[in-house]
């Protein structure tokens, strides 16, 4: 009996589990520890590109400005000692000097008003003395004013 | 783009790894739980667990360690399972029959025999005489001494013949 056990023992040693149970253990271990291709990531990068081209179309631009042009620096000649001004003796005193006035400031400038133009009669001579032509803004409308014209007073009943 | 290398060199030291100890693991799983089905399933628990550690893992002991791994997760696994039934055996059929086909329903006896043993026991015979280690190399996998071992393979192989006898 101890032999038949030993030898049922030495069977199951022998004996391997099979080549695709061996397979199937490797790639799901496999696929769990590779490290991951990320594949999106390749669809991602144009698109990112894309998308910072058309904000970039999309931003609105600031103006041109012209570059500046290189400032000339007059190079300083080296310092050279200033020359005294000249002495003058004291003279006598003259007439005071009149410190200069400080200029007026400027008037200031007011706007005119426009306004709206009025119409100004004007008498024209007539060749009856008896009649004033006044013009009036409308040229087709000419006023003549009689000088004969009934005496209006403020009685009633003589205005006639 | 140096990590991603580093890591491409990581897992292709890993594959050499689970390729070299695949068959191994697999073997010990499926004798210690009796179905190649289960037996995947710890098979690839325990190689992710070895990749986990891979780094720290000192390569001159892996062979322990991936034993002792399987070991623990076999027996993990084995704990959550329902429990079998009882053996059936054929009355008919005499031990000392030799044909191959006798053989070979022997063997499924046999394994599910040894399903029945104790977890302890079980992991001693399947690592001695399965898988044929030394004794003290069974005895650092197990974290017992060498007598232990050899009392719990004894023990085993003696529940064996009275099961199937």
């Amino acid at each position: 009996m101890t032999d038949w056990l030993d030898k049922s023992l030495q069977s199951l040693a022998a004996e391997d589990p099979p080549a695709e149970a061996l397979a199937e253990v490797r790639s799901r271990v496999l696929d769990q520890v590779r490290p991951k291709r990320r594949a999106w990531l390749w669809y991602l990068v144009p698109a990112a590109a894309a998308a910072s081209l058309a904000i970039w179309f999309a931003l609105p631009r600031p103006a041109v400005t012209p570059a500046r042009q290189p400032v000339e620096v007059a190079v300083q000649a080296p310092a050279t000692p200033a020359p005294e001004p000249p002495r003058t003796e004291p003279s006598a005193p003259s007439e005071p000097v009149r410190r200069p006035r400080p200029a007026r400031p400027a008037p200031i400038q007011t706007a005119r008003i426009e306004t709206a133009k009025t119409f100004q009669p004007r008498i024209l001579p007539t060749g009856s003395p008896d009649f004033v032509q006044i013009e009036s803004g409308d040229p087709n409308v000419l006023i003549l004013w009689s000088m004969n014209s009934p005496k209006i007073t403020d009685q009633p009943g003589e205005n006639k | 783009m140096a990590a991603w290398i580093s890591a491409n060199e990581r897992a292709a030291a890993f594959e050499d790894l689970l390729r070299s100890n695949e068959k191994r693991v697999l073997r010990t799983a499926w004798r210690l739980l009796g179905s190649l089905e289960d037996a995947k399933d710890a098979a690839q628990e325990v190689f992710l667990k070895l990749y986990k550690h891979f780094e720290r893992l000192d390569l001159s002991s892996a062979d322990a360690w991936i034993y002792r791994t399987t070991v623990n997760v076999c027996m993990d696994q084995h704990r959550r399972r329902r429990p079998e039934g009882d053996l059936e055996f054929d009355p008919s059929a005499p031990a000392t029959q030799q044909s191959g086909l006798e053989l070979d329903e022997r063997k499924r006896r046999l394994e599910r025999a040894i399903r029945r043993l104790p977890e302890k026991e079980r992991a001693a015979l399947v690592l001695r005489e399965i898988e044929e280690l030394e004794t003290a190399k069974v005895a650092e996998i197990l974290g017992v001494t060498d007598a232990t071992v050899r009392s719990q393979v004894a023990s085993a192989k003696s529940k064996l013949k009275e099961w199937l006898a």
